[in-house]
């Protein structure tokens, strides 16, 4: 059974690199993860192959394309990708590992907003990141399958410079296309309506175990035109209800709403 | 353009937050460069990839790069939609070329038309072709070019119909072949084709026909493993057709069904492993019995063997 905890090349390890980012902070890594970022080991291959290695000190390699916080992402993802001079392992510490970076791509694509996916890919595009642009790029395919038009251009900032019977006819040349994909607006009021419910009389139930209780903000007390009869007068199920109304009556009690 | 505030070194720290929001703005798609997008709509099912079109004029076209394109169009309801949808995307789509086309659609009197989108795959050079054809109207043929299509690697074809094979038939690269529903004739080089398939590894038939056909050869010397599948009922040939299975690297054989046909493995010394399920009823039980005691007995260097039948009486 090899004993993975020890690194069999511990004097390759603990080299490490420094990165400088758009925002001038400085990041110490790995050279086995910066040379994941082929800008990078193009440039370090540079820098040896001219005078600066002679001399002796670690260079710091600009990136003035990428932000700190979109570097820290990059590297974290670089880090868990297998590396490439490690020791194989066995077929079970395989699975393990494979298993765990999945769990951990799921766990970082769920706190992701879209903008910063775009963020990434744009990064990872500038270090030819190989695998990072895989996944992410995979990651936004993902996102925007199956979304409206308006979405995925709401999403990626595009302003629609179609006219729109330009539009219209591209619409009904792609129908298939287009068929089960609500425009996103429509969507919306759909979300709305669903949450738009009708109450009808039932009649009177005995015998329900529990007995419901009236919400605490409820008013309660009695009737100021009859103390015989106590508040609440009318009661339905429901906790954030903005209005009722009854048909007969629009909602703003106008005409024109009926 | 100068993409300004990420390629100017910071000079005041001033500046630094007016740069921050025209950063933010900036950062939306004009900063993906053209290439990552083709890559993303790569990455995205057909249909999404070509509703992208409508986004903005940028992306009319942007989608006609596309590897894989998947038209399966099975809802007779909205099949006007989709004949439309897949004659638009064909025309449009540029000439490099296809990895894998995916065709799933009712014929009925489109015969032409299907057989010009097939044409249009192989013309592109594809790797992968995935047809499921149905409800002929019509009698079809396949393109003569799929054929002789060079960068064929895969092909899976499901047509209940007659395949009318051409004259010339050259499989070069096709290692992976599926036959489904497809009925052979005499009349058309079966024999042909079966013979002309050089590197093929994977041979799967399933529900065949062979009509008019007495005896088959199938022989390819880099095929794996085959797999025959024959239980759906088959009122054509009374006494079948006898299917003559041979390969030096064959090393898995296996048969699901009521044997219509015979087959028999011979020439296969790599044979290791075969699995033969027989499922019978009582009036075919003498035939289908004796049609597996001669396949199994033919398999000399089996060292895996499977048998499942319902019941076999084995007779002298």
């Amino acid at each position: 059974m090899s004993n993975t905890s020890e690194n069999p090349n511990p004097s390759s390890s603990s080299a490490k690199m420094t990165l400088k980012t758009s925002d001038n902070e400085l990041f110490e890594v790995e050279e086995a993860v910066a040379m994941k970022f082929c800008t990078v080991k193009q440039y370090f291959e540079d820098e040896k192959d001219s005078d600066v290695a002679a001399r002796g000190s670690t260079t710091v390699i600009p990136l003035p394309n990428v932000h700190s916080a979109v570097l820290t992402m990059l590297i974290s993802y670089g880090k868990k990708l297998p590396q490439s001079n490690a020791v194989a392992d066995n077929h079970e510490e395989e699975e393990t590992k494979k298993k765990e970076r999945k769990k951990y791509e799921q766990g970082l694509l769920k706190n992701l907003m879209p903008g910063e996916l775009l963020d990434l890919i744009s990064a990872a595009n500038y270090l030819d990141f190989k695998e990072g642009l895989e996944f992410f790029n995979q990651a936004l395919a993902d996102h925007i399958q199956n979304k409206s038009v308006e979405y995925v251009r709401k999403f990626f900032g595009i302003k629609n410079d179609y006219e729109p019977h330009e539009e219209e006819k591209y619409r009904e040349e792609y129908a298939w296309a287009f068929e089960g994909i609500e425009c996103w607006l429509i969507g919306e009021l759909k979300q709305f309506m669903a949450k738009t419910k009708t109450l009808d009389i039932a009649g009177t139930l005995l015998g329900i175990k529990p007995a419901l209780i009236v919400a605490s903000f409820s008013v309660r007390g009695l009737n100021s035109l009859d103390s015989n009869i106590l508040k609440p007068e009318m009661i339905a199920p429901g906790e954030n209800i903005l209005a009722a109304w009854i048909n007969a009556i629009g909602p703003t009690g106008l005409d024109s709403n009926t | 353009m100068d993409e300004s505030g990420l390629t100017q070194q910071p000079k005041k720290q001033k500046l630094n937050d007016e740069r921050d929001v025209v950063d933010r703005n900036i950062k939306y798609l004009h900063n993906l460069p053209e290439e990552i997008l083709r890559y993303i709509l790569s990455l995205l099912p057909t249909k999404d990839a070509i509703r992208t079109s409508v986004l903005c004029k940028r992306w009319e076209y942007l989608w006609t790069s596309i590897p894989n394109l998947d038209f399966k169009g099975l809802e007779l309801a909205k099949r006007k939609h989709f004949m439309n949808f897949v004659e638009r995307v064909l025309l449009l789509r540029d000439s490099s070329d296809i990895k894998t086309f995916t065709l799933s659609c009712h014929v009925l009197r489109d015969a032409s038309h299907v057989s010009a989108w097939i044409s249009a795959a192989v013309r592109r050079n594809v790797q992968r072709l995935y047809i499921s054809l149905c409800n002929f109207r019509k009698p079809f043929s396949l393109p003569h070019s799929l054929f002789t299509c060079m960068t064929l690697t895969e092909l899976e074809l499901e047509m209940p119909c007659i395949l009318k094979l051409p004259p010339t038939i050259c499989f070069t690269n096709l290692k992976t072949l599926n036959f489904g529903f497809v009925t052979f004739t005499k009349e058309h080089s079966t024999e042909k084709l079966f013979s002309g398939l050089p590197v093929l590894e994977e041979l799967e038939l399933n529900n065949c026909y062979w009509v008019n056909l007495k005896v088959v050869s199938i022989s390819a010397p880099k095929l794996l493993s085959i797999r025959i599948v024959e239980d759906r009922e088959n009122q054509n040939d009374e006494n079948g057709c006898q299917v003559m299975i041979s390969g030096v690297s064959l090393n898995y054989f296996c048969y699901v069904g009521e044997f219509y046909n015979e087959f028999h493995v011979h020439n296969s010394p790599s044979l290791g492993e075969a699995s033969v399920l027989a499922s019978w009823y009582y009036e075919r039980k003498k035939q289908i019995s004796h049609r597996m005691y001669m396949l199994v007995t033919g398999f000399s260097s089996v060292k895996e063997l499977t048998l499942v039948f319902c019941a076999v009486e084995v007779t002298d």
